[in-house]
């Protein structure tokens, strides 16, 4: 009988059942859509801005940067094998290694910077976020952009460096610094020709945020790191750092607000919806009563139909809210991430999420309906 | 049965204390059908509701079977209205999105009757004449029809006590005549029945009527 009085009371107050599954499914749905958007947009932040280049300089402890910021003869030599161990050490937050070599040279009567370079991995490395730096072959160079006019070559020519002729397999876009004028070529090939088996001057590495400040973050690796490696230390580039943790930073908490904002304004619907449902059923709420049934009896037909309705606005909600992130969504990421897709694993958060706020928004009904006096009503002409 | 003893109920407005009641005793005993009139606003529904266990009395005590009613939690109370009481109204105030059926099921189940309750309901509406009408909703039904559903389901789950308020204010004269009747037949069941009405018509039921003026309660008869 309970449950044929609760799809009653549904059936016979629809338009009120309706805009209480409505308001519950649109918030739903908002939650839905922001995360799934706002995780993938996120994502895609995070790979926009590792596209921007490393963020951590890893050099010994008693080097001088300023040897490596020039190019000059007092650069720091360490073993290459370095970066290999470390990639091995997962507890770093630190990811995307880079082994550089590097020694000013003339070449064609041009100053530039040979510079050798390879790439780690570490182990959890996916292959949606690579390193931003790929590998050469042997017989490779890639140019940057001034080197390339310097030298007036076009991807596909071949330019001789150190009596040895490489291919130029690319020509990168300028960026303003010192990187223009680089000659990037193979490690072991860039080794040999320096007469520096073995050895680099410097690792570039990217360091991955996992929420907190990002002073913390680099705190915690620079304390990681020390553990590990005895005598190295890192220099953050924080302009890079920093963007991509105000990007987190930005879609997360405009997320939360947004989700503060819709919360408010379904609980205010549910509620006055609610408040409105109580006043018009005060008739049947007092004769319940008098026939003997109690106000927790009559409060459970409220609360019942209310999670039943958040139950179905949160499933409803799930659905439309992920197709729209689907089909809204996907046409702008045009980064190289994953496919904006249903993330199921997130409607159990959105049923709890729905049904607390049809709880916080029945309070103020519930408590009214506490207090309806059965005998007030009865006796009303 | 069930006894008022010195029953005041005092409300507080705007312009002072309103006295409801005012030291009303009244005794009903097992199988008495007492006619309670008076003028609107004499206190008729304020005594209903105190008897039926809705409506603490400012002072005073009624007691069912011995019991005084208001020491007993809300939830024994509860109880008392459950398994002892049943109550008709002028509005009759059935479930408007419930059929006759279930209105009448309602009853039944909220006192704990679970399964097939077909044989007794039928045998309900057969004896309020409402058979081909079970399975209407009260707005498919007449004033009349809705109050003798209304009056079934008092007495589903056979209470010893009726208690009735004004339950002919909005029926015609055929039709607060047939109530009466009905009426009267569930006395000789049995059932115990305070009626309270301001309708001339229904004076002369019953085996007792007393009178309400201003919150004060006299023998009539």
């Amino acid at each position: 009988m309970f449950l044929k009085i609760l799809t009653s009371q549904a059936r016979h107050k629809w338009a009120a059942a309706t805009l209480i599954f409505l308001a519950m499914a649109a918030l739903v749905t908002l939650y839905v859509y922001s995360r799934n958007t706002s995780q993938f947009a996120n994502r895609s932040m995070q790979l926009v801005m590792k596209n921007m280049g490393h963020n951590l300089l890893i050099l010994p402890e008693e080097a001088d940067p300023w040897a490596i910021y020039s190019c000059s003869d007092e650069q720091p030599l360490f073993d290459a094998g370095t970066t290999e161990r470390m990639s091995e050490k997962l507890g770093l937050s630190s990811r995307y290694y880079v082994s550089v070599l590097q020694a000013r040279v003339d070449i064609e009567d041009q100053e530039l910077v040979l510079t050798g370079i390879e790439p780690i991995a570490r182990r959890d490395e996916t292959a949606e976020k690579a390193n931003m730096v790929l590998p050469l072959a042997e017989d490779e160079c890639r140019l940057g952009h001034e080197a390339a006019r310097k030298l007036a070559r076009k991807v596909g020519q071949t330019v001789e460096l150190l009596g040895q002729p490489f291919r130029v397999a690319e020509i990168l876009p300028p960026k303003a610094a010192l990187d223009d004028c680089r000659i990037y070529v193979n490690l072991a090939r860039c080794q040999a020709m320096l007469k520096r088996e073995g050895r680099i001057n410097f690792i570039l590495a990217f360091l991955c945020l996992h929420g907190g400040s990002l002073e913390e973050s680099l705190a915690q690796q620079q304390a990681k790191l020390a553990e590990g490696f005895p005598g190295f230390r890192q220099i953050a580039r924080m302009d890079i750092a920093e963007g991509r943790h105000l990007a987190r930073l930005t879609t997360q908490k405009s997320l939360t607000y947004l989700l503060a904002l819709v919360a408010g304004a379904t609980v205010i619907i549910v509620a006055v919806t609610g408040l409105q449902e109580v006043h018009d059923r005060r008739h049947e709420t007092g004769i319940m009563i008098a026939m003997g049934v109690s106000h927790g009896y009559v409060v459970s037909l409220y609360l019942a139909k209310t999670l039943i309705l958040a139950a179905a606005a949160a499933v409803a909600g799930f659905l439309l809210g992920s197709l729209l992130a689907v089909r809204l969504t996907a046409p702008f990421l045009v980064v190289n991430t994953n496919s904006v897709t249903f993330l199921w694993e997130q409607l159990p958060a959105a049923v709890a999420l729905c049904c607390a706020v049809a709880i916080v928004a029945e309070i103020v009904p519930v408590a009214k309906l506490f207090f309806l006096e059965p005998s007030t009503i009865l006796a009303e002409e | 049965m069930i006894e008022a003893q010195g029953v005041t109920k005092t409300y507080s407005n705007t312009q002072g204390l309103l006295h409801a009641l005012e030291k009303v005793d009244l005794s009903v005993n097992e199988g008495d059908f007492v006619v309670i009139h008076g003028a609107s606003g004499s206190g008729k529904t304020t005594l209903l509701m105190a008897l039926g266990g809705m409506l603490r009395p400012t002072s005073g005590k009624i007691t069912f079977r011995g019991k005084d009613l208001y020491s007993l939690s809300p939830l024994r109370r509860n109880q008392y209205r459950k398994q002892h009481v049943g109550f008709v109204f002028q509005k009759f105030f059935l479930l408007p999105y419930l059929t006759a059926y279930d209105n009448i099921r309602l009853a039944l189940a909220l006192r704990g009757r679970r399964g097939n309750q077909d044989e007794r309901i039928t045998e309900l509406a057969a004896r309020f004449s409402m058979s081909d009408r079970l399975s209407h909703h009260p707005a498919q039904m007449s004033v009349g029809e809705q109050q003798r559903i209304a009056m079934a389901r008092a007495i589903a789950a056979e209470p010893e006590l009726i208690l009735a308020d004004e339950p002919t204010g909005n029926l015609d004269r055929g039709n607060s005549e047939a109530f009466a009747r009905f009426l009267a037949a569930e006395n000789r069941r049995g059932r115990t029945i305070v009626l309270v009405t301001h309708d001339e018509g229904l004076l002369g039921l019953g085996n007792r009527r007393v009178q309400l003026r201003g919150g004060k309660l006299s023998d009539a008869a």
